[in-house]
């Protein structure tokens, strides 16, 4: 009921600012009060307003950015935790519906429990960042508002139906098996269309500050909010926050599992957080190999809408940023594949392969550096003069996206491997076809990095334009690998017999905490990424039509946007600290059984 | 709980690690304050409005004109160049000399493409560089005429265009209105053309020490403005006290003497460089 009244409270807030807000002489009259120049209009639709310091009321003890920054971060973790979550969720139950395993069933049920609690936070967290913004920025609300009054009414009304959906979902989970099964599917695949809806919804008023669409030079609305809503930024953005939704649940969900594992006496429930922290780095991992293209692709979609505010991004002072981002990229891959390296210790055939970790942490670490090689940086004269050019005389040509291609493309396919290599582990080839098979996927490998290797090369020698195409035969050869070992694996696995057991809670300590290095690590890079994103904007409020009149429309340097970043973690990581502890008291005592020897498939 | 703090620490060392990453191992560029626009005034000599286009210069184009070419064209051979590409029968405009192919190529960017530098897709009929009088640019007639002056001057060439006073300002940015006047060049110009000075003794200006100013000895304010009100920085406090001078006053002076109309009157810029300087210690 607590999450409940958080929600309708949420929607509540939601809706009044925006009846109030949208009334424009209620708008006017308190700008003429504060003393504001009147806000430019034209006879049939007012623009977007000038603003003054004046427009921005200051209240003791808070200030104004930092309350909404904080506010926004927040509810963007939360959000994109339980947006995430039901996602897979819905995924691991269909698979246990299909093969009939009860574990899966379980487990995620238990997913969703942790979303559960996180439920309620994300609607007060977005009731806070409602009213704070309502509150500090008014100006900037009720043009927002005046735009998007429609679509703000629509998602309050679909907040309402991803409550009913979940609530039903999860309270309907025990009495809605057997037969009732693909009803209880059905729920579930309407919370998640209703969830994905609620973010492009939420979405476009982003996109709309970074691109605006449906408006003039002045900021005056056409009329077409669809026009507003579908801005250039908002597909690839959905995209990119879909995928990374389910990769940021994963990490979170995994972090969950791993402190269970740690806390837990008995070996069947550490054989149980043992297999569920399996899934949910795999969930991590998987989700998070698409999310650099996502982000490639929306990178160019910035530069096609404005090549000014592309190069701001990635040229500019936030193109340290992105060496930032690239320390937690790579420490993303490395505790990814460091759990998976540890958890070859649950198997009874992993020696077979265990040699080739070595080589794999090598090539991931190489590929890092080239990844962590800045292009351009804004640099001091001294320092121009030291290095000699804008570029370094040595490690300069690795900066360019060429080289930081091939190094993501390599990465992801040693990331693959080394799980190929865990799923190869358990089972023997017996035939003769299946020692070909094998030998096929080594070329297939050898090709394959030879082609992304030689695409990089060839983009120092042609044009630009061209050089970014060459990203796209580079993923795809990535994906063919994927695709192609995930079927020939599949196969094999099906007709071959397996060594031993998978010995499920067989796994040291130090692996769970590369499963919080992943919680950590992603927390940390989306507060980055979001901070990135929205700044983009510079002075802008609405990116060339409303400008930032108040005294914060500056770029902070870097080193306070990251104690920024911090303290939003750091508050998260509290909070969702607090929801895993109210999941465990209202869990059932009951031990999960059949687990510790079991072969649940990884 | 053993677990528990194990697990708590670990998480905050780690983000103590990623925050001393971002705070030590990169450099701490301080960006650039929002832009404001540069009057241009008939009296100013030549040297004078070079030197405000070799702002507007470093501010606006630089990015992307960085000498290094890989982003726009380089434009240090430009005095050259005009004739070439104005005879090219790619060229769409109708500039005559170099102040018009300048002018041209600033507010109709697609008029000339230079080749390699087109939008992708567009065969290098089309510029991906924003129109400099409208968006994000937004710049006024005057910043264009003080762009090509310093352009021309760059490229070794005469100067051919000279500053014109009350040219119409840009959208977008801050402007000074005409109640407001002239933008304050810096924070003690700020303070005397608010005549700051005439009730408070301030760093920077001189005072007569015999006089008892009806306001505040904000001389030394740099030294106490963080512990005023509790919860304010330094800084909020200035800017509050500026902006609602009657929410706090200082023991002894009397309420509703300086006036509340600073926020209408002051530009961000000056209301910032004046809290800067208030705040600095001098």
């Amino acid at each position: 009921m607590r999450a409940l009244a958080s929600m309708l409270l949420f929607v509540l807030v939601l809706v009044a600012f925006e009846a109030a807000l949208s009334l424009a002489p209620w708008h006017e009259g308190a700008m003429a009060a504060a003393g504001a120049p009147a806000v430019e209009a034209t006879a049939a639709q007012p623009g977007a307003p000038k603003l003054t310091v004046a427009d921005y009321p200051r209240y003791r003890g808070f200030n104004s950015r930092l309350t909404v920054w904080i506010a926004a971060q927040l509810h963007l973790f939360f959000a994109a935790f339980v947006l995430g979550v039901p996602i897979f969720v819905l995924v691991i139950e269909f698979i246990g519906w299909r093969n009939g395993d009860p574990r899966y069933d379980r487990m995620a049920h238990e997913f969703i429990k942790i979303s559960m609690g996180a439920f309620s936070l994300t609607a007060t967290s977005g009731g806070i960042l409602v009213f704070a913004l309502a509150v500090f920025y008014p100006g900037l609300f009720a043009y927002l508002t005046r735009i998007f009054g429609p679509v703000m009414m629509l998602y309050a009304l679909l907040f309402l139906a991803e409550t009913a959906c979940l609530y039903a979902y999860y309270y309907g989970w025990d009495s809605m098996q057997g037969r009732r099964k693909p009803g209880h599917l059905l729920l579930g695949l309407a919370l998640n269309v209703v969830g994905t809806l609620l973010m492009g919804l939420s979405n476009s008023w982003a996109t709309f500050m970074m691109a605006p669409s449906g408006v003039d030079s002045q900021g005056v609305f056409a009329g077409n909010v669809w026009v507003a809503v579908a801005g250039p930024l908002w597909t690839p953005l959905n995209v990119h926050r879909f995928l990374a939704n389910i990769a940021y649940g994963g990490a979170i969900v995994g972090a969950y599992a791993a402190y269970k594992f740690i806390a837990a006496r008995a070996s069947e429930a550490k054989a149980h957080y043992d297999w569920m922290g399996h899934t949910a780095n795999g969930i991590a991992v998987v989700a998070m190999l698409p999310l650099p293209f996502a982000g490639y692709w929306m990178t160019k979609e910035i530069y096609a809408y404005s090549q000014q505010m592309g190069i701001t991004l990635m040229g500019g002072v936030f193109a340290w940023l992105f060496i930032i981002q690239a320390v937690l990229i790579g420490t993303i891959f490395l505790a990814a594949n460091f759990y998976l390296w540890c958890g070859m210790a649950r198997l009874d055939g992993a020696n077979r392969t265990a040699h080739l970790v070595k080589y794999i942490a090598g090539v991931l670490v190489i590929c890092f550096l080239v990844w962590f090689t800045p292009h351009t940086l804004v640099m001091t004269a001294r320092e121009l003069a030291t290095i000699g050019g804008a570029y370094h005389p040595v490690l300069g040509p690795l900066g360019v996206m060429s080289a930081k291609n091939t190094a993501v493309n390599i990465m992801i396919l040693a990331t693959f491997f080394t799980y190929q290599l865990f799923r190869r582990s358990m089972v023997h080839s017996t035939r003769p076809w299946m020692a070909r098979a094998s030998r096929f996927q080594v070329a297939l490998y050898v090709a394959a990095v030879a082609n992304i290797i030689w695409l990089g090369v060839y983009g120092y020698f042609v044009p630009a334009n061209i050089r970014i195409g060459l990203s796209v035969p580079q993923v795809m050869t990535t994906l063919l690998v994927i695709i192609v070992c995930i079927v020939v694996d599949e196969v094999i696995a099906s007709r071959s017999k397996r060594i031993g057991a998978v010995h499920w809670g067989r796994m040291p300590a130090r692996a769970q905490y590369a499963l919080f290095t992943l919680a950590v690590a992603f927390t940390w890079l989306m507060g980055l990424m979001g901070y990135i994103r929205s700044s983009i904007r510079q002075h802008w409020h609405v990116y060339t039509v409303m400008r930032d009149g108040s005294v914060d429309a500056f770029t902070p340097t870097i080193g306070h946007a990251t104690a920024i970043v911090s303290v939003c973690t750091l508050l998260f990581l509290a909070l969702i600290l607090f929801v895993f502890w109210l999941s465990g008291l209202s869990r059932a005592r009951e031990a999960p059984a059949g687990l510790a020897e079991a072969g649940a498939t990884p | 709980m053993t677990g528990f703090f194990r697990v708590a620490t670990y998480a905050v060392g780690l983000i103590g690690l990623f925050a001393a990453f971002s705070h030590y191992g990169i450099p701490q560029l301080v960006p650039e304050p929002p832009p404001v626009e540069e009057r241009v005034t008939g009296t100013m000599t030549t040297e004078e409005f070079v030197t405000v286009g070799a702002r507007i210069y470093a501010r606006v184009c630089v990015l992307c004109h960085s000498g290094l070419g890989d982003r726009a064209p380089k434009l240090d051979a430009i005095a050259m160049a005009w004739r070439e590409r104005i005879g090219d029968p790619r060229y769409r405009g109708k500039a005559k000399n170099l102040e018009e192919y300048l002018r041209e190529s600033m507010v109709e960017p697609s008029a000339y493409v230079v080749k390699g530098f087109g939008k992708p897709g567009t065969n290098d009929t089309e510029s991906p560089m924003p129109e400099a009088t409208k968006g994000a640019l937004a710049l006024n007639p005057g910043e264009i005429d003080a762009l090509i002056a310093y352009l021309q001057s760059a490229a070794g060439t005469q100067v051919t265009v000279a500053p014109r006073a009350g040219l119409a300002a840009g959208a977008g940015r801050p402007t000074a209105e005409p109640s407001i006047g002239e933008k304050a060049l810096d924070a003690v110009t700020a303070l005397q053309k608010f005549q700051c000075n005439t009730c408070h003794r301030l760093p920077g200006l001189a005072t007569e020490d015999g006089a008892q100013p009806l306001g505040p000895d904000l001389r030394e304010i740099w030294r106490t403005a963080a512990n005023r009100v509790a919860g304010m920085n330094a800084r909020d406090f200035l800017t509050e006290s500026i902006l609602f001078p009657n929410k706090v006053v200082a023991k002894d002076f009397e309420s509703g003497l300086m006036p509340e109309d600073y926020g209408d009157r002051m530009l961000v810029a000056e209301l910032l460089m004046i809290v800067d300087h208030l705040a600095r210690e001098h």
